[in-house]
C-alpha cells in the first residue's frame, strides 16, 4: 500500500484526519474512500485504535517516597541564597 | 462512518486556579508549588521513564526537573501553559542524562529520512477494547515494548502528542521542532507502532500482507 491515487491521498491526509484537522472536503472524499477500500479502512481504525489503547493508559503510580524527596530537597536551606 | 478521533477524555485544560497557584509559587510558598508538583508529577515520571527506559533514572529526571522547575519559576510568565514549560525542562533534563549515559550523540533535531517506506497492507479488523484481550500489566508490557521500539524523536513526538495530549504547535515547543516535522514524524510513529501492536490486537483469523 498504497495501491491507488486514492490510498496515496488517504495516506498523505491521515495524520489531518485522524486528528480532525483535515479540510471538510478532505474528510468527505476520505471517507467515501474508507468505505469502499478494506485495507484503508483497517489501516485508519488501527492507527486509531493505536492512539486511544495508548491514551487511555493512566500514567503510574509515584514510586514511594519520590514526592517527599522533591519536597525535602526544596525544603533544605540553599547555601548560595 | 466517522473514524477521526475523539478524545477519549477532555484534552488537558488548564485548572482554573493556576495563575494564582503560580503566583504563590513564585513568592515562595512550598504549599503552593507542592500542589503543582502533584498535578503534574506522575506524567513528568511516565514522560522520563519512556525517555530513560528505566525507573531509576526517570526518577531522578523528575526530581531535577521539579528543582529546576522551582529555581526558573520566577522567570516563567505564562507565555505556554505551565504544563508545556514543565515538559520543556523535563526533556532537556532526560536529554541531559542520556548524553551523559551514552556520549554526545543524542539529538533531535537530526535529519530523518522522509521516503515513504512500505505500510503493511493491513486486511485484519482489531479488537475493539484491547483491554479486555489482556491484563493490565500484560497490556502496559506491550505497550511499553512498543513505544521502546520506536527511535527515541518519533518516541518522543507521539508521548507528547499522542499520551500527553499537547497540540502540535506545543509539541513543536517543548522539543525545539517545527510544526511541519512534527506532524511528520507523528504520522511514521503512529504508523510503525501500529504494526508494531497489530500482531497483539488483531482479531484472530485476520490476515495483512506488505
Amino acid at each position: 500500500m498504497p495501491c491507488d491515487d486514492d490510498c496515496k491521498a488517504l495516506l498523505a491526509q491521515l495524520g489531518a484526519y485522524l486528528d480532525g484537522e483535515a479540510a471538510a472536503a478532505v474528510v468527505l472524499h476520505m471517507e467515501a474512500h474508507v468505505h469502499a477500500c478494506r485495507p484503508c479502512r483497517c489501516l485508519v481504525q488501527s492507527c486509531r485504535q493505536t492512539i486511544l489503547v495508548y491514551r487511555r493508559q493512566l500514567p503510574p503510580e509515584l514510586p514511594a517516597a519520590l514526592h517527599r524527596k522533591v519536597m525535602d530537597r526544596l525544603a533544605r536551606p540553599n547555601p548560595n541564597a | 462512518m466517522a473514524t477521526h478521533l475523539e478524545p477519549a477524555r477532555p484534552p488537558l485544560a488548564v485548572p482554573a486556579d493556576e495563575l494564582e497557584l503560580v503566583r504563590r509559587a513564585q513568592a515562595g510558598d512550598l504549599a503552593a508549588f507542592e500542589t503543582i508538583l502533584q498535578r503534574y508529577e506522575r506524567r513528568i515520571f511516565r514522560l522520563a521513564q519512556h525517555m530513560m527506559g528505566n525507573a531509576a533514572d526517570a526518577e531522578d529526571v523528575l526530581q531535577e526537573t521539579f528543582l529546576k522547575v522551582h529555581s526558573k519559576l520566577h522567570q516563567f510568565q505564562h507565555q505556554s501553559r505551565l504544563y508545556t514549560w514543565i515538559v520543556r525542562i523535563a526533556v532537556n533534563q532526560a536529554l541531559m542524562k542520556l548524553r551523559q549515559r551514552r556520549g554526545n550523540t543524542i539529538s533531535l533535531d537530526e535529519e530523518i529520512p522522509t521516503e515513504d517506506g512500505p505500510v503493511a497492507r493491513e486486511l485484519a479488523d482489531w479488537h475493539p477494547n484491547p483491554e479486555q484481550q489482556y491484563q493490565s500489566s500484560e497490556l502496559a508490557s506491550i505497550l511499553q515494548r512498543g513505544l521502546d521500539s520506536l527511535s527515541l524523536p518519533y518516541r518522543l513526538v507521539f508521548q507528547l502528542r499522542d499520551v500527553e495530549e499537547l497540540s502540535t504547535s506545543e509539541t513543536a515547543e517543548a522539543l525545539g521542532l517545527t510544526e511541519s516535522a512534527v506532524k511528520s514524524r507523528l504520522l511514521r510513529a503512529r504508523l510503525q507502532l501500529r504494526e508494531r501492536l497489530a500482531k497483539h490486537f488483531r482479531l484472530k483469523g485476520a490476515e495483512s500482507a506488505l
